[in-house]
Parts: C-alpha cells; structure tokens; sequence
C-alpha cells in the first residue's frame, strides 16, 4: 500500500531559497567592502590656532580609552583648598619658602578627588622660589562615555554642552593616543553648537599636569 | 499473492546543502568583519586642503614616530632633526615666516608622533607663524586632496 506523504510537514525550499539568497548578498558586500572601505575623508574644519573668546571660561576634558571624561577644574580646586584648610588649618597664601612642602605630603597621604581623578601635589624649585603644580590622577573607574554615548540624547556630555555660550565658554581637550577617533566626534559635537574647541595630544602614561604659569589649554582652533 | 512493486520517485534531499551554505554564510560573515577592521585600520586618510576659516594656502606637515613628513612631495624630516635649531625643520619654519601672509602650517598629529608634533610646534611657535594641528589616526597614508576626484600621487 501506497504511504501518502503527510501535507503538513513543513517544506524547507523557501528557507533554502532565503539561505541562497542571503549568501548572494553578502558575496556583493565583500566586493563593495573590498572597493570602498579603504578611503577615510578627514575633515578639519578651522584649523589655524586662535585665542578664545575674551574672558571665555574654559571647561576641560580628557579623551582616554576611547571615552571622554570630564576635568571639572573649579570642583578640583575646591577640593584642593577645602582639604588644605581642613588638615592643615591654613588657606592657600598662608604658606612660605618652607612649609608649602607640607602639600605633596598631604595628598599623598590622604585620597583627595572628585569621582574622575584623584589631586596631588608637587612642589618645583626654581633659583629662589618655589612653585606648585597640581597632578590629577585619573581613576581607573571614572565615570566617562564612549563614542557612542555622546552621541545618545540627553548623554553627560550633551548636558555639559546644553547650557555653554560660545562666547562665554570654550572647550579643551587632552587626548591620548588611544582616543583620536573619540574626540573628532566630540569637537564636531562641540562645534556644531557652535563652541571653539582647543586640544593637545598626550602620551598615555604622562601625567595630566596644571599649574598656575601654564601655556596648554589657552588656544583653540 | 504477489505485491505489485512500486517504486517511488527518486527525490533529492537538500539539507546537506544547506549545511554547506549555512558553513559558507559564516565563514562570508567573518571575511567580511575582519575585511572591514584592516580596512579601517589602514585607510588613506583624504584631507581637504581648503579648510574654512582662513584664505591662506595650507602647508600640511605629517607628525609620525619616525619624524615629520612635509606633504605633498612628502619630504622627511628625521625625528632627532626636528628640534635642531640649524636642521631641515627650522629652514622650512624660516621659509614659512617668508611666507607667512600667505601661507600656514597644519601639523597632522599621528597617535606615535605626539613627541615630534611637541618639537615641531615649539620650533614653529617661536618663529609666530600661523599654525594649526589635528588628530589622524594610525594606518594608511594621507593624501592631501580637495575631493577624491583630485588624488595626489
């Protein structure tokens, strides 16, 4: 006796048909990828190294790791004078020739920061005078975001953008090697609201360094 | 009684097949990632030789671990020559303050090249010609050219 085969086996022709096809396609984007992949445009807008907006505040940020991190330099140095006056009962112009080396032994002996970098503090001799450099150690968990999120609505960096005034305010950046592609996106962010944006390179283990006579971070492009 | 023998029509079974495409399917999925990686990674980098903003003529300075390269005849300048008071950078710098209202210089900063870009602008910033610099990536080469229509060699 004849087996009738049972109609409602499912038949796997269309699948096979989708496979075949998915597989034309993706032979296409191999040859399109292999022809057109290998060129990036580099645009670089205004170049030519100009002094900010007058009297325009600066706000700081740290390319790294693929991520932006925020220097917030008026916190810092909050925190930096209210633990001076905390351990040491003394404001910042009450120290001497002598007792300013008090200050790098303070910092390193008592984790002082906000969430993204941790402040020492380090004296340089010149002839006759001394004079005080601060060191923001990034920490290793600070908060931060990566390309894609400062893209995203409402991300960390968009809201610090938000309120700026190209007049009133404009951008730094130190970059490290790592982060190149990173701060393009975030200097197009930054422009596009119309905010001039300045930037220096750094190697990735050097020190991020400020102090009072410092030429970084007074020119924008 | 004899059973009348019928045979049924050969058929043709395609699962084997379809392992073999689904095998391909994978093994198209990883050419094309990593195609696409090594393509990023060594991409010629096109620069636009008007940026907006100033009507002088660019003179674009490659900064790269091994020293700088003067485009477009892609002229090298040893890395330990760069701060040479006396070496090749400081006389293109001299030729520059020449020139100077009508040309500038834009340094192009690789990811290796950060010491020599230092060097290169110190020397550059002391002599107060116009200078600007930015961030190109690691890999392939830059060509400098207004649209891709216009590819120097």
């Amino acid at each position: 006796m004849k087996r009738r085969r049972n109609p409602l086996l499912p038949s796997f022709d269309s699948f096979l048909d989708i496979v075949t096809n998915v597989v034309g396609v993706m032979v296409l984007i191999v040859i399109a990828t292999l022809v057109n992949a290998g060129d990036m445009q580099v645009s670089l807008g205004t170049p030519v190294l100009r002094d900010p907006p007058e009297s325009a505040s600066r706000l700081f940020f740290e390319c790294r790791g693929g991520r932006v991190v925020r220097l917030d330099e008026q916190e810092l140095d909050r925190l930096f004078r209210a633990a001076v006056q905390q351990h040491l009962g003394k404001t910042l112009d009450q120290f001497d020739f002598e007792s300013v080396d008090e200050l790098p032994r303070l910092f390193e002996e008592h984790d002082i920061g906000d969430a993204c970098y941790r402040i020492k503090v380090e004296v340089r001799q010149f002839l006759t005078s001394k004079s005080l450099v601060w060191v923001y150690e990034p920490r290793p968990d600070a908060p931060g975001e990566s390309l894609a999120e400062i893209h995203r609505k409402g991300s960390a960096y968009q809201r610090a953008l938000a309120p700026l005034h190209p007049r009133q305010h404009f951008l730094f950046f130190t970059v490290r090697p790592d982060s190149f592609e990173t701060f393009r996106a975030a200097r197009r962010l930054a422009r596009a609201s119309g905010l001039s944006v300045g930037w220096y390179p750094r190697a990735l283990d050097e020190p991020l360094i400020f102090s009072s006579g410092g030429g970084v971070g007074q020119r924008v492009q | 009684m004899a059973r009348s023998r019928h045979q049924a029509a050969p058929s043709v079974n395609l699962f084997p097949f379809l392992s073999v495409l689904a095998g391909v399917m994978g093994t198209l999925t990883l050419i094309i990632g990593s195609m696409i990686q090594l393509s990023l990674r060594d991409a010629n980098k096109y620069i636009d030789p008007s940026p907006d903003g100033s009507r002088k003529t660019p003179v674009y300075v490659e900064c790269r671990g091994e020293g700088l390269v003067v485009h477009p005849l892609r002229w090298p300048i040893a890395r330990e020559r760069v701060a040479d008071p006396d070496g090749p950078w400081a006389g293109e710098v001299q030729l520059m303050v020449q020139r100077k209202n009508t040309h500038y210089v834009i340094l192009l900063v690789r990811p290796d090249g950060i010491d020599v870009f230092r060097d290169a602008l110190t020397v550059a910033d002391a002599e107060g010609i116009d200078i600007g610099y930015d961030a190109v990536d690691s890999g392939g080469d830059i060509i400098i050219a207004r649209n891709r229509k216009e590819r120097l060699p």
